[in-house]
């Protein structure tokens, strides 16, 4: 794939993770400012709170794509430097594998915890 | 008096740089390619450093003038203080004291095609027309065309200095020059070459070129606007065609002048 199309995703999951992000942090971390703009807070990190969005597909698919999003834009960063601090062609073909390995081995990992966590006890 | 302290380098005696300083009048307006010949015609012949046009137009007397790439025939020597500290340019192989190789700087330029390319090769050979272009469409890449591929840009360019397969501003600016131009095809062709983490995606947008080029060239906005062209598609979509020339109609007067004959049918 062409250099030009990797940065551009690496552009649009920096917007995703800024818009997911923003979303974990109003919801986590921020209640008074939901309350503020009329939701009522909430004891979102109680543990029936935790579980019921869990099993919510709603909020699982936002995990899934917060951590594919992050995991790209980590990764395309990593492999940006390491390529550089190693510039021979055999060196950014294993660090290219590796990226795309590693990467895809967590997303795996992470998907699996995703969706037993939303399995039923 | 200004002391003059050059960095020497001579590859059939030294194995590393060494330090020489000489005491040089200082004459009103002196730049420090005067500096150097001064130094050349009164104390040390041996002294290597090259340059041709002496007026900032053929970019061949690019070093490190105190610390900062630049050319040594529009550095006026007033300007930096009681001593002067030259060096060959940094992201180069020194040939000798302040001459460096250029080579690999038009290596990277030939890399990413700088010419026109179009389809129609024949009349490119052989012209019969004009490729028509206005105004707007040659300010598009004008600024990008006054490189005088001195390499004060590479010398300054932090990513060239950790790797030395980036292509480079001077060669990317160069790329942006002519996928800009309206009358250029060749954009599919050049992205070969720059659509890379050595080409375009390299940057890291430290804005060191466009601080060094003695020109205003900017390399730093042609690679991000190159970038752009690659994610986006090039700035045009086909070349400019070929255009009849406009005819030479002599006004009556002049006609009358200058005796020109009727233009025939």
């Amino acid at each position: 794939m062409r250099e030009s199309r990797l940065w551009a995703l690496h552009l649009i999951a920096a917007a995703a993770l800024l818009a997911l992000g923003g979303l974990h942090m109003a919801l986590m971390h921020y209640p008074a400012l939901l309350g503020a703009l009329g939701r009522p807070s909430e004891p979102v990190l109680a543990f029936a709170a935790v579980a019921a969005r869990d099993r919510a597909a709603l909020w699982r698919g936002l995990y899934v794509l917060l951590l594919g999003f992050a995991l790209y834009h980590g990764l395309y960063g990593t492999r940006g430097i390491l390529r550089e601090v190693w510039p021979s062609p055999r060196a950014a073909r294993a660090i290219d594998v590796g990226v795309v390995l590693v990467g895809l081995l967590v997303f795996v990992y992470g998907v699996t915890v995703i969706a037993l966590a939303g399995m039923p006890w | 008096m200004v002391t003059v302290r050059v960095a020497r380098f001579n590859p059939e005696r030294d194995a590393v740089l060494r330090r020489q300083v000489w005491k040089v009048p200082l004459l009103p307006g002196m730049t420090v390619l005067d500096a150097l010949f001064a130094i050349k015609e009164h104390q040390d012949g041996s002294l290597a450093f090259r340059c041709s046009c002496r007026m900032g137009v053929c970019g061949s007397c690019g070093m490190l003038i105190n610390g900062r790439p630049r050319l040594a025939c529009t550095t006026q020597v007033a300007e930096l203080g009681p001593v002067v500290d030259l060096r060959a340019l940094p992201n180069h192989d020194v040939i000798k004291d302040l001459v460096c190789d250029l080579g690999q700087t038009f290596e990277k330029h030939r890399t990413v095609r700088p010419y026109l390319i179009r389809p129609d090769v024949d009349e490119q050979e052989r012209p019969t027309r004009e490729y028509a272009q206005t105004p707007e469409e040659m300010l598009a890449y004008l600024q990008f065309s006054y490189c005088l591929k001195c390499s004060l840009c590479l010398a300054a360019c932090p990513t060239e200095a950790s790797t030395p397969q980036f292509l480079g501003p001077q060669a990317l600016a160069q790329a942006y020059r002519y996928a800009a131009d309206s009358r250029d095809g060749g954009f599919g062709v050049r992205a070969d070459a720059v659509d890379s983490l050595q080409g375009a995606f390299g940057c890291h947008l430290a804005g060191a070129c466009s601080e060094a080029c003695p020109k205003g060239v900017d390399p730093a906005l042609a690679i991000q606007l190159l970038k752009r062209a690659l994610v986006f598609g090039p700035p045009h979509r086909a070349p400019a065609p070929v255009v009849p020339a406009q005819p030479r109609t002599p006004s009556a007067e002049a006609a009358a002048r200058f005796k020109v004959p009727p233009p025939s049918v």
